[in-house]
């Protein structure tokens, strides 16, 4: 019935998992939302600590990581803005020139699977000028929505 | 290999440690290589279940190693539902191909987070944690929705990088700090000087405080290597070479009681101080009585209270101990910190006491200089009551401590906050002329 | 004793302050046109300061003013430490070096007006008059090195000021690297007398502990002479003066300010500071006497020929400091007080008349548009009637026409070395050649001085054609300095010494000299005139003028003399000094180099083959960074992991 060492269980497997995210995923978002995974499992463990001492500071600390946390989310998003007008994508491997002189790019060789069909639900609906009455037609039925 | 290299007494035991551990993680690694997203070859239903199998042997360790999490059953089920939606939005958020699901598994993984915040007696935290995340994750779900609103699969969402290295570089690691956890609280053991350090008393609820016997028969479970050579009656807190019993519970409850007076003081104070001054002066007496028996009193030995089981014989013989092991250095500061408190609190009570008859003595009481004395002398108490406890209702003397004596940090966690604002919105600002 | 200080203080910070505002003005758009005001203000509230004290000094007891000195920076043995002293000698440098600065900083208004980087020529202005009051202010050995260097650091940021122009650049360079040569002995002179004695670095208590412990005579000697060198370096004397002629690269203000009126005299100084390190050692001082002699009649003599008119003035400025070097020189052989007050009367006069000649000089730049080739005008003095007279004023003063200050200061350099060839007990031969050189000298300078002035204003017009109807004189701005210095150069010499002696019975009164003359054992110098000496010096600028005006009042003549014709060629081709130092010391330094290269490049093919083995390494495990982060951070989670791996392992141990 010693409960530390679960918290603190927990809170390493969120780091792992966020950790483990970081390292694959390709997107900016969501690589950022796993790096705040790992914030919380370093939080779940300073609130753990703080319990086991008695003491308040545990608790202080992860209210200083949250607003750390914060005001890298600001930035961070922020960044992903400017990025993603560069590059029309979030693709953090696009950003790979800073590679030694001569080393060839990485390039994804797999290809993307096909997309997925789709049925376009609004096809042949074509909204008319403004300022002029849309013709309706009833012969041609009725449109799809 | 740990096999290797330990006694032969702890060879059994080591192999019946690590071997789940490795395996966890080995089935981790598998399920979670299988799931990341991928443009040929996802194995979906194979990685579910090999993640499942990675938490299940997981969590038989966990509790083979160190029982339940929480003495009470509902405990140990919240702990349970809280630690799997933790755990489940955190790997839904990793593996799902698409960004925005991953925000809402992310927001879930939070929720987890917070309600294990409640569970460790920080009802602050839960709060701060869900109005910050809910807040940035709801900005950061409208990102998502402006930006990454590819028609069909995409470089950033369909494919990852090295899956397999990726998943065996986080999971090793996590194998590993379990590792290290369950070595160093096995420590103490062999150097025979501590129990595992419990964290005991950590009851949620705070409301029903179960039996101290049965309370410190569970600290000692049949599992570990029990101290030896240490005696341990289980009715005597104190004997326990636990970390945290700094306050027992009838001392908080006398803490809870002074600062409750001391708090419904105004009303005392209120009407003509030169009448009833005796029911006044009595009034605070029982204050200072209530915390001499706490914390000692001024004018007896320098220790106060010395007596078997009181807070000043604990304490000394914690902060004096000779020879305590390094690892437990930082606990002793901390004591030394907290025991530094109870003799400040000690004198200053007295004084306070005095100061407040004085002024009711007085031919002429001033209200407000008693107020102040009353305000005062409650802080201290409260400083101490905050030290010594943790139960739910710590956000008050959260609140104390961050703008006493962490104002600085505080405001500098403010400055920065406003930096980063102004930082987001020069990083994103469009460049003059540039069309949209 | 506390007020007088803070007020030296604020003469040394004004300027600075001056410098740091004008900096700052840089980049603001009024920077283009205000950015005068904080150097001139500075300067000019400085001099106002400086004037003040002079008229207290009376008040100020034992003659000298010593700052409450705090450390800079210790180390072993070595206190140095920031400290100020002003006596008599101080003093009058630091009035004259503020008095010329603004008078050159309102000319600049007029000079610099439109110029490219403004604001930054008159920063680095302010903080050159920051550093050479520095220089004179301060009582530390390595205080005075800082200030010596930043004097030669704002010398070198002027000369290049139109740093575009390759020449410019080069000419601040080599002035640059020609005075560090000198420094080389001054920074070791410092060291050595640091060591003798007793290890201490201010000045005063340097003087102290040698006059009480007669050191041995080669080694203060030998320190006398490094100290030498800076001072040789930084006054372009023989043979260092090479830089000083190509130092006019600069704007003509800056010639002026810098390399006629202040800075050059910085090394004169010193040995004035130093007399009683000097006194100490004869040979140091002979050695300075024919030093300066040899510079004045080689510096007089190159000056002949040249066609530049800011040339010229150059060659007759190292000239004159040579004059100077020469009359502290005399230092043993006379008493100390003749010695230096000879130097430091000379120092001041031409500080004024040479300031002047260069303002006239930048004046007639100014009005023909950059051009000062002597052979491309001439005949100005309709056009330029108060330039002329300016000029007239200067050169007539430089040549040491009777009763103007140039004259006098002469003079008493003269009289001075006559003294010491009567009196010096081992050197008086020495003197006696000494005295033949200088009054050669004197000749001379009468007439290269004349010879510029009458192909500059005399004869037939001529104008370069692109400028026909374009000259004329300049603003008020740029007249006013010139008519004020022209009264300085034309009476302060009378006024300041030979019917007054206000100078002479004032910086007697220098506690250093007072010192210096406990050592010697000439007699006592009692301030008279000596008319032989004013007869003799009046017949030879009479000479010298009459010479000049014969041959060049109607311009330059088709033919010069038989007799002159190989001089004058000799002297157009500076000697071929230049040419033998190059053959002497750049030809084997070139060759020296050259060994030096191709044994570097030996050791650094055998390091390059070393050096490859590391690249072929590294050519293998460069594919590793390949730009991708997230490669980056599993790499880093990786090795990591098999740390801990390591420190698990450990544990269980």
């Amino acid at each position: 019935m010693i409960g530390l060492w679960h918290f603190l269980a927990v809170g390493a497997v969120l780091f792992g998992l966020g950790l483990t995210g970081l390292l694959t995923r390709r997107n900016l978002i969501t690589m950022f939302l796993c790096a705040e995974l790992m914030v919380q499992g370093v939080a779940l463990n300073f609130a753990a600590f703080g319990r086991l001492h008695g003491q308040l500071e545990g608790q202080l600390f992860v209210i200083f990581l949250v607003a750390v946390a914060a005001a890298e989310a600001a930035i961070a998003l922020g960044l992903f803005l400017t990025v993603y007008r560069q590059a029309r994508s979030l693709d953090v491997s696009l950003w790979q020139q800073v590679r030694e002189d001569g080393v060839e790019a990485t390039v994804d060789t797999e290809p993307l699977p096909a997309e997925r069909s789709r049925p376009d639900l609004l096809e042949g609906v074509q909204l008319p000028p403004a300022g002029r009455r849309p013709r309706f037609q009833p012969e041609e039925g009725v449109i799809r929505v | 290999m740990h096999e290797v290299v330990m006694e032969p007494s702890s060879v059994t035991v080591g192999l019946r440690t690590a071997g789940p551990l490795i395996l966890a993680t080995v089935l981790a690694v598998i399920g979670s290589s299988w799931l990341l997203p991928r443009p040929r070859g996802r194995f979906v239903a194979g990685g579910v279940a090999a993640l499942i199998a990675a938490a299940g042997v997981l969590g038989v360790w966990l509790h083979h190693r160190w029982g339940r999490p929480l003495q009470d059953g509902v405990g140990t089920l919240l702990f349970i539902m809280f630690t799997a939606a933790a755990v489940l939005g955190g790997a839904t958020l990793v593996v799902q191909r698409n960004p925005a699901r991953g925000a809402i598994a992310f927001a879930f993984a939070i929720l987890g987070v917070c309600g294990l915040f409640l569970l460790l007696a920080a009802p602050f935290l839960m709060a701060a944690t869900i109005i910050v995340y809910a807040g940035a994750i709801i900005v950061t779900f409208l990102f998502v929705l402006m930006l990454s609103r590819t028609a069909g699969p995409s470089d950033e969402n369909d494919r990852s990088r090295e899956p397999l290295l990726g998943s065996l570089a986080g999971f090793a690691f996590v194998g590993l700090v379990l590792w290290i956890e369950h070595l160093s609280a096995a420590a103490p053991d062999r150097a025979g000087s501590s129990s595992p350090t419990p964290l005991a008393d950590m009851t949620t609820t705070g409301s029903t405080p179960a039996p101290a016997p049965s309370r410190a028969g569970g600290l000692a479970p049949a599992t570990t290597n029990g101290p030896v050579g240490i005696t341990h009656s289980p009715n005597d807190l104190t004997s326990e070479k636990g970390l945290m019993v700094v306050l027992t519970r009838q001392e908080r409850q006398k803490l809870r009681e002074a600062l409750r007076r001391l708090e419904a003081a105004t009303e005392i104070l209120q009407g003509d101080l030169r009448l009833e001054r005796e029911k006044r002066i009595e009034y605070f007496e029982t204050i200072k009585d209530l915390l001499v028996q706490v914390v000692g009193a001024a004018r007896e030995d320098e220790l106060g209270d010395s007596s078997e089981g009181s807070l000043a014989e604990r304490l000394v013989r914690r902060v004096h101990a000779p020879g305590q092991s390094p690892a437990l250095y930082r606990n002793d500061r901390q004591m030394r910190q907290f025991w530094e408190q109870v003799q400040q609190l000690r004198v200053v009570n007295w004084r306070h006491f005095k100061q407040v008859e004085d002024q009711l003595l007085a031919e002429s009481p001033s209200s407000e200089a008693l107020k102040q004395t009353v305000v005062a002398w409650r802080n201290e108490v409260m400083l101490l009551a905050g030290a010594g406890e943790l139960p739910a209702r710590t956000v008050s003397s959260l609140g104390y401590l961050m703008y006493s004596e962490y104002l600085l940090a505080v405001e500098l966690a403010g400055v920065l906050l406003l930096l980063a604002t102004v930082g987001a919105v020069v990083v994103a600002q469009r460049p003059k002329g540039e069309a949209a | 004793m506390s007020e007088p200080i803070g007020l030296v203080w604020l003469i040394l910070l004004l300027p600075l302050a001056g410098a740091v505002t004008a900096a700052l003005l840089t980049p603001a758009r009024f920077g283009r046109t205000l950015a005068h005001v904080p150097m001139i203000v500075a300067c000019a509230c400085a001099a106002l300061l400086a004037v003040t004290l002079l008229t207290q000094w009376e008040r100020i007891p034992q003659g000298q003013l010593l700052s409450e000195p705090w450390t800079w920076f210790a180390a072993g043995r070595l206190h140095v430490r920031v400290s100020l002293a002003v006596d008599a000698l101080a003093l009058t440098m630091l009035t004259m070096i503020t008095v010329v600065s603004s008078c050159i900083g309102l000319f600049s208004v007029g000079y610099m007006a439109g110029e490219r980087g403004y604001a930054r020529y008159f920063a680095v202005m302010s903080l050159f008059v920051f550093a050479m009051c520095g220089l004179v202010l301060a009582n530390n050995f390595f205080l005075l090195l800082g200030f010596w260097e930043l004097v030669g650091l704002c010398s070198y940021l002027l000369i290049g000021y139109y740093f575009v122009r390759p020449s410019a650049a080069a000419a601040a360079r080599k002035a640059f690297l020609v005075t560090r040569l000198g420094d080389v002995g001054f920074v070791l002179g410092i060291f050595w007398l640091w060591k003798l004695s007793g290890w201490q670095t201010d000045l005063t208590a340097v003087f102290d502990h040698l006059l009480t412990h007669q050191p041995p005579q080669e080694e203060i000697t030998a320190a006398c002479l490094l100290l030498l060198c800076g001072a040789v370096g930084k006054s372009a004397q023989f043979p260092l003066y090479v830089w000083l002629p190509d130092a006019m690269e600069g704007p003509t203000p800056v010639s002026a300010l810098i390399h006629a009126a202040t800075m050059v005299t910085a090394g004169v100084y010193l040995v004035g500071r130093c007399a009683p390190l000097f006194a100490l050692s004869p040979t140091a001082v002979i050695t300075t006497a024919w030093l300066g002699g040899l510079t004045a009649l080689l510096a007089a003599f190159l000056a002949l020929a040249q066609t530049d008119l800011k040339r010229i003035l150059a060659y007759s400025t190292v000239s004159q400091l040579g004059y100077m070097f020469l009359a502290l020189g005399t230092l043993g052989a006379v008493h100390p007080t003749l010695a230096v007050i000879a130097a430091l009367f000379h120092l001041l006069t031409h500080a004024l008349f040479k300031a002047l000649l260069f303002l006239s000089a930048g004046s007639v730049m100014h009005a023909l548009g950059g051009i000062i080739d002597l052979r491309q005008f001439g005949g100005l003095r309709h056009r330029l009637p108060l330039t002329h007279l300016c000029f007239l004023c200067g050169a007539a003063a430089l040549a040491g026409v009777p009763l103007l200050s140039g004259f006098w200061s002469k003079d008493l350099i003269l009289e001075s070395v006559i003294a010491a060839s009567e009196q010096s007990p081992a050197y008086g031969g020495g003197y006696y050649l000494l005295l033949l050189m200088s009054l050669l000298t004197a000749l001379l300078t009468a007439f290269y001085t004349f010879r510029a002035y009458f192909l500059a204003f005399w004869g037939p017009e001529r104008l370069p054609p692109q400028l026909q109807g374009h000259v004329h004189e300049a603003s008020a701005v740029m007249s006013l300095p010139l008519v004020v210095l022209a009264i300085g150069a034309v009476g302060a010499g009378a006024i300041l010494e030979p019917f007054t002696h206000a100078l002479s019975q004032f910086v007697a009164t220098t506690p250093a000299l007072q010192q210096a003359a406990t050592v010697v054992t000439a007699p006592a110098w009692q301030p008279h005139i000596d008319w032989t000496v004013a007869s003799i010096s009046t017949v030879l600028a009479a000479t010298g003028i009459a010479l000049a005006a014969g041959l060049f009042a109607r311009g330059e003549p088709e033919q010069l003399p038989a007799v002159l014709a190989p001089v004058m060629t000799l002297s157009q081709r500076e000697l071929y000094i230049e040419a033998v130092y190059r053959a002497v010391l750049i030809r084997p330094a070139e060759g020296l180099a050259f060994l030096a290269k191709v044994a570097d490049q030996a050791w650094d093919g055998l390091l390059h083959l070393l050096a490859a083995l590391p690249g072929m390494i590294g050519q293998w495990l460069r594919v590793m960074h390949n730009g991708l982060v997230q490669f980056y951070a599993l790499a880093m989670m990786l090795g990591l992991v098999v740390l801990m791996i390591f420190v698990v392992l450990g544990l269980s141990r």
